[in-house]
């Protein structure tokens, strides 16, 4: 179907014009935190298992299969992402490998759902909810929240393309809600002081 | 130069013709009301810890808000609200460790949207299953910090057993407090 598309955007120059125009729509923009960033040294987990994690969508008799390469997505966008809610934060394969931090940072893939196009303008929005867990360096949970990200595709390019940039999109969107719920959480904010 | 013009009217309109299907057939859900704890079917209230639910029996609500009969598929959508009614500790929800049975039942098992609803959603004839399927999950109560004053709402997905009548299901709900690491367990049956 992109395929298509693309083929028609190139071919036409109303076509041309939206296809170029802005391809995603991030579906929310968090709130810049008014108070800044945590005056903490933290430690993001990212495992192994958590960046090979892929979803598979649809796939049955009426529906294609579309494969969403969420745990690379979170690898390369998750460490940048975080890193405007702390004063320092570091990337560990596992807890073990936190050192000094006074905080771990543990996401964990909860859900992710993507609607299909029904036409070849339609868009896509797709969601994805990451589980945050703090600990503290005893491994006692600070704080826990269930982060929604989201963005909207309009396709283009092949199809591969555009799903991996769709999801590095709801992935930067995940981030962003994430820093802005963990600077606004009073538990976190009443150890940075 | 006219047939430039004609093939840039029909492209216009080909375009048109693509786009606006879109714009009338977007499945839209409408928004679940925010019930008060209090103005849930059943409440409770431990330590600070306030908890209400409001099962979802009734068919046509069920399509109303979730374009899909989950009573027809043996499965009841139940409203949860919890609220921090403390002055001065946060406490945590962690979904995972929520867990459900038959009030008769010593055997737990877990709400799981995953597990679960998409399964159904794609045997049956649901209009725009994949849309369906992510309200779903964008209305399901998730794991939550609460600080004093603050509240977390959504729904859990849960099996029912039960013919016509449905059996009464116990929902427990595990609250961590954060300073003392309290732990006690709400429970509600509906």
């Amino acid at each position: 179907m992109n395929s298509l598309l693309s083929r028609y955007c190139a071919n036409t120059l109303v076509g041309f014009s939206l296809c170029l125009g802005s391809p995603f729509t991030l579906l929310s923009q968090a709130p810049n935190s008014p108070s800044g960033p945590l005056h903490l040294n933290a430690a993001l987990v990212l495992s192994p298992e958590l960046c090979a994690k892929k979803v598979k969508k649809g796939g049955g008799a009426f529906t294609g299969k579309e494969i969403f390469d969420v745990g690379a997505a979170a690898c390369r966008q998750l460490e940048p992402g975080m890193k405007p809610a702390f004063d320092s934060l570091t990337r560990v394969d596992s807890v073990e490998s936190a050192g000094s931090a006074q905080v771990i940072l543990l996401p964990e893939f909860v859900e992710s759902s993507a609607t299909r196009p029904a036409f070849i303008l339609s868009s896509q929005k797709m969601i994805l909810l990451i589980q945050w867990t703090v600990k503290d360096s005893g491994g006692h949970t600070l704080w826990i929240q269930t982060v929604e990200g989201a963005a909207t595709g309009h396709g283009g390019g092949t199809h591969n393309s555009y799903l991996k940039r769709l999801v590095e999109d709801v992935m930067k969107n995940s981030a962003e809600q994430a820093v802005a719920s963990m600077t606004a959480a009073p538990e976190l904010r009443a150890l940075s002081k | 130069m006219l047939r430039d013009d004609l093939v840039r009217r029909a492209s216009l309109g080909i375009i048109a013709s693509m786009a606006m299907p879109h714009l009338a057939l977007a499945t839209t859900f409408p928004t679940y009301p925010q019930l008060a704890v209090k103005e849930c079917a059943v409440s409770a209230n431990i330590d600070g810890a306030a908890i209400g639910a409001q099962p979802m029996e009734d068919v046509s609500e069920q399509k109303k808000f979730f374009k899909t009969s989950m009573a027809s598929k043996g499965f009841i959508p139940v409203y949860i609200v919890i609220k921090n009614e403390t002055t001065d500790e946060s406490f945590l929800i962690e979904k995972s460790k929520i867990t459900y049975s038959a009030a008769t039942s010593n055997a737990p098992t877990q709400p799981d949207v995953t597990n679960s609803v998409p399964r159904f959603l794609f045997g049956a004839f649901v209009k725009d299953p994949f849309a369906v399927q992510q309200n779903l999950i964008k209305q399901e109560l998730q794991s939550a910090t609460l600080p004093p004053g603050a509240s977390v709402r959504g729904f859990l997905y849960l099996q029912m057993k039960g013919n016509p009548v449905r059996e009464k299901i116990s929902v427990k709900i595990p609250v961590e407090f954060s300073k003392a690491g309290k732990l006690l367990q709400l429970a509600v049956i509906i």
